[in-house]
């Protein structure tokens, strides 16, 4: 849904990113969008959440994904009631995680700040193009 | 964020609203943020490893000239609310825009983000506090001016805060402090003075001439918590006629030693005339690959890993580089004369751009000694997952003996403790700042307990063999200064003297550099 305004992506992990944070700030502005969902690695996460913060947006659900000795673990924190299933669908759907997490995104929607934790982990090698540890997250404007 | 109300230190709710209602109508409503606990919340330090509640903000407020930052410390000093300054608040390792002390309010200096002059025929520009380097080379772009910024490594850091807090970038006029010149600073009382040439009733040499006459007083507005600047001059680069950035990769631990006596007398003779910067293993790898990458179990990357790694991103143990600047003929000799002296080290493999197409770490090293401001840097945070740093930083001779006496003990002091050397050197006109990354997993609890521990021994090796840090993360700007304690803490004296005799009220960034305002100078 957001891509209506704006979405970009890049797999380089040396990407950067003030191209992409420029083009989101000035577009995310008092007008802009209410939400902006992401993929990608922690320091991109961080400079998107202080690039947004002094307009408003904060934190409703995030998740982080890290692969170690052959599994994946998954943690979610949010508002979303629905946050065990989605845990429990993103568990079940493997190696396409990251599409469900994407999939689920309506329900990840709440306008509330972060409340539940689940940890969820499933066996899983790190496929070989990953840097191991993603961020999946949603700011929504308060 | 806790749910408690921070408030100032001996300051009640009451008298803090009516400090607050002032502050909105001196700066507008939306510029005192307060309950806007996101936005708050972004004044936050959220790199620390301790607890971020011991550094939180009360509230924050963004005057948009001079006369509304009059305006806030006239309400300050009325109410003894104690401001904590900041240009554009992203000195991320060493505190972001987080005051030392919880309850102080931010003075948030971003919306004077006016570049008031660029002078071409004289080469400088005078900018106000909430211009950042990405801001300032746009505008250069913009106008096709053949002038070139100076950026620290994160583009959006602010011009007047890096040189404020002596910061350094990578073309020759790295140090930002030495090309900077004039200032203009409110006085805590609320007075304005212009310091150099911009004292004078014409003004017709500010900014290019330093000093004016008698006391040259901008130094003690850097680093320090005397005055709040809100204009200052820095000198520009004239674009060379031509530019070379190389990268000389060496192969063993203790090549530093070698790398270091033979740069020393190339860049003292100007032959290197850019930061000279020696870069470690992992920082120069962890911008284009994780240590999952490469290594899956705990603790510090194992030598094998680390040898597989540097072989197939083909860099090495440290990684050298510089740029030649100038007509081609000066380049090709300058280029002969490095490579044969570097040449002498086993194993040196040189480079320049053609030989390192897409590698995010040339790339980004490349446009920062040509002035262009880039973010890539940060990508170093994610070696560890969810990665935040503290910067430990030290100073030292240009010596070989200086160089690897640092490296081991850093190097050994951070596999104790569990963590990677992340380390680059970097020579400036006749000192050695040693950058030591601690990057530690914010979500490990243990880690956050281990690198404070790791930064106190740190900061007491160091001391004992002769080495002072040169910036430091508010943790530690007391430990710092304690160990600037010459001749019975004689400079901690006069610093106190100076408080004492320009902020009376202690109204300005209480515990700035260690420097605290009362009887005792002391928290």
């Amino acid at each position: 849904m957001f891509a209506n305004f704006f979405a970009t992506r890049s797999v380089n992990p040396g990407c950067d990113p003030l191209v992409f944070l420029q083009e989101l700030h000035a577009l995310v502005d008092d007008d802009g969008p209410e939400r902006v969902f992401g993929l990608t690695s922690s320091s991109n996460r961080f400079l998107v959440e202080q690039t947004l913060a002094p307009l408003g947006f904060r934190r409703t659900y995030w998740g982080e994904h890290n692969y170690a000795r052959d599994r994946l673990y998954h943690q979610f924190g949010g508002a979303s009631p629905s946050l065990r299933k989605i845990a429990t669908d993103v568990c079940d759907a493997q190696g396409n995680w990251a599409a469900c997490i994407a999939g689920s995104l309506e329900q990840l929607v709440s306008g509330e700040t972060v409340r539940r934790q689940v940890s969820v982990q499933v066996e899983l090698q790190r496929p070989t193009n990953s840097t191991g540890f993603l961020c999946s997250w949603l700011l929504e404007r308060a | 964020m806790a749910d408690r109300q921070i408030l100032p230190e001996g300051i009640g709710a009451a008298a803090f609203n009516s400090a607050c209602d002032e502050l909105r109508a001196v700066v507008g409503p939306q510029w005192l943020i307060r309950d806007n606990a996101e936005h708050l919340n972004s004044y936050r330090d959220s790199f620390s490893p301790s607890d971020i509640d011991a550094n939180a903000p009360s509230a924050a407020v963004a005057p948009k000239d001079v006369t509304q930052v009059q305006g806030v410390l006239a309400v300050a000093r009325q109410y003894r609310i104690p401001l904590w300054t900041v240009s554009t608040g992203r000195n991320y390792g060493y505190g972001g825009a987080a005051p030392r002390k919880a309850g102080c309010i931010v003075l948030d200096l971003k919306r004077m983000n006016r570049i008031i002059e660029v002078n071409e025929k004289h080469a400088f520009a005078v900018v106000e506090p909430g211009v950042s380097f990405q801001e300032l080379y746009q505008y250069l772009q913009r106008r096709d001016i053949k002038l070139w910024p100076d950026p620290s490594a994160p583009a959006w850091g602010g011009v007047v805060g890096n040189t404020a807090d002596r910061g350094v970038g990578y073309t020759p006029y790295g140090e930002h402090f030495t090309v900077q010149c004039g200032m203009q600073v409110v006085l805590a009382d609320g007075s304005v003075i212009e310091t150099g040439m911009g004292a004078t009733a014409s003004s017709a040499a500010k900014n290019i001439y330093k000093y004016g006459r008698g006391p040259w007083v901008d130094g003690i507005f850097t680093q320090s918590n005397f005055g709040v600047i809100t204009q200052m001059g820095v000198w520009l680069l004239p674009e060379p006629p031509g530019y070379r950035p190389y990268m000389v990769t060496f192969p063993r631990e203790d090549d530093i030693h070698q790398i270091t006596e033979l740069v020393r007398p190339l860049k003292i003779n100007m032959l290197i005339p850019n930061a000279a910067t020696t870069v470690g293993l992992i920082w120069e790898a962890a911008v284009k690959t994780t240590k999952a990458q490469y290594y899956d179990g705990d603790g510090v990357m194992p030598e094998s890993a680390r040898k597989k790694m540097a072989q197939d991103l083909d860099i090495g143990n440290w990684n050298f580089y510089g740029a030649l600047y100038g007509p081609e003929p000066i380049m090709d000799n300058n280029w002969k004369i490095i490579q044969e002296r570097l040449a002498e080290v086993a194993g040196a493999k040189f480079y320049f751009a053609d030989d390192r197409k897409n590698d995010a770490a040339f790339d980004y090293r490349a446009k920062l000694m040509r002035g262009i401001p880039n973010m890539t840097e940060f990508g170093l945070l994610n070696w560890v997952g969810a990665g935040s740093h503290i910067d430990f930083s030290p100073i030292s001779p240009i010596t070989g003996d200086g160089a690897l006496q640092q490296f081991h003990f850093m190097r050994d002091k951070c596999h104790e403790f569990g963590f990677d050397y992340i380390g680059e050197f970097l020579i400036g006109w006749r000192d050695m700042h040693h950058i030591l990354m601690l990057v530690f997993d914010r979500n490990s609890d243990a880690q956050k307990v281990a690198v404070q521990e790791l930064f106190e021994v740190l900061v007491a090796e160091a001391s004992s063999k002769g080495y002072g840090e040169y910036r430091t993360h508010l943790e530690y700007m007391d430990t710092i200064a304690d160990s600037y304690s010459w001749n019975d803490n004689a400079l901690s004296r006069v610093n106190h003297a100076l408080k004492s005799a320009l902020d009376p009220t202690g109204i300005l960034s209480p515990g700035k550099s260690g420097i605290w305002p009362g009887k005792s100078g002391k928290t």
